[in-house]
């Protein structure tokens, strides 16, 4: 009995010693906000790329759902971050149109969002990313958007979040980093909306 | 077998499979998530199965690290290490064969499932199949030595 109770003794401080318990404090990034505030109890960060297969499913199928069921009543802030992957030709292009987007108002920045991810297979064969945001805009506000494509400031926008990425070694898209109950997870790949949901509700109780 | 031997040979045993099962249980707590993840990869369970397991798995992998490491009911935990040892070979094997390219999950989140993989498991079943068989036998070595030399 005694030779047992030393053994769980030895075993329980091993135990604590290797895998010392921590909570990481949630950091604010930049990135959009696509919905929900920063003071939102769950905090989702997505690393993303326009043309990139995984990133659409993602965004049509989890993160319009997020929005609409969490979002909406401030559960969960959702931000997106632009990480253009040097292998897709136009993914850079769509990652400039949408900061100029950004610039319009989240409203507009969302239908851009919908339709630069629906019409994924289209621009990204032929390359005419304005004509799937013109979709999304009116005439006077592509406009505009053009215009603030030629400001430096949008390519300075996409480096800054590029080197955010890096400094969080994404190695690939989409990564997420959720914050939740003062800890934070990082998740590379397509994650389901019914374990996304499992997830946040638990972290909501 | 010396019983010297035999005594280094049960403590490493049980060291590794210890080691083995609250590594691979504890990265997965820290990530229910990403393990999620991981077992919607795998093409084998209903999406709303992945996360009530990625939660709840872990905790019985340490959990039988723990009690091996502990030495409570020995034969009993290394048969069950075998026997996931063995689940999981098949898993990955299963997995493999229906071409299904996805991450282990096993140690981490950034392995995918090759014959490497599938090797590496294997190789914890050594542990656990020895640790299995020799618990049956005498445990003390006083009872060696009357075997060795009997009166």
């Amino acid at each position: 009995m005694r030779a047992k109770i030393v053994n769980w003794t030895f075993a329980t401080f091993l135990f604590l010693a290797v895998f010392p318990f921590s909570a990481q404090p949630a950091e604010q990034g930049s990135g959009q906000i696509l919905g929900g505030s920063l003071d939102a109890p769950v905090r989702i960060e997505v690393f993303s790329d326009f043309e990139c297969p995984s990133c659409r499913e993602l965004y049509l199928d989890v993160m319009r759902r997020v929005l609409v069921d969490y979002s909406s009543q401030n559960k969960v802030c959702l931000m997106y971050h632009e990480y253009p992957l040097k292998i897709h030709r136009y993914s850079r292009d769509a990652a400039r149109y949408a900061e100029a987007v950004s610039r319009l108002g989240k409203e507009k920045l969302l239908r851009v969002y919908d339709v630069l991810f629906m019409d994924q297979a289209k621009w990204s064969a032929d390359g005419r990313v304005e004509a799937s945001v013109a979709k999304a805009l009116s005439r006077a506000e592509l406009q505009t958007v053009k215009k603030f494509l030629q400001e430096p400031s949008i390519n300075a926008a996409i480096e800054k979040e590029i080197k955010l990425g890096e400094s969080r070694r994404i190695q690939s898209t989409p990564t997420w980093f959720i914050y939740a109950r003062g800890k934070e997870q990082k998740v590379e790949g397509r994650i389901t909306y019914i374990s996304l949901k499992q997830f946040i509700d638990s972290a909501l109780k | 077998m010396n019983p010297t031997l035999r005594l280094i040979l049960h403590w490493l045993c049980r060291l590794a499979l210890a080691v083995v099962f609250i590594w691979s249980g504890w990265v997965k707590v820290q990530a229910p998530l990403q393990f999620a993840v991981a077992i919607t990869g795998y093409k084998i369970i209903p999406d709303r199965f992945a996360f009530p397991i990625a939660t709840y798995f872990p905790w019985l992998e340490i959990a039988l690290g723990l009690v091996i490491l502990s030495g409570f009911k020995i034969r009993w935990s290394s048969i069950a290490s075998a026997a996931l040892m063995l689940f999981f070979i098949v898993l990955l094997s299963v997995t493999l064969f229906r071409g299904i390219e996805t991450n282990c999950g096993c140690f981490g989140f950034g392995d995918r499932i090759t014959w490497k993989t599938i090797a590496r498991d294997g190789s914890f079943l050594i542990p656990a199949l020895f640790l299995a068989i020799e618990s049956r036998l005498p445990r003390r070595l006083k009872e060696f030595r009357i075997m060795d030399n009997p009166a």
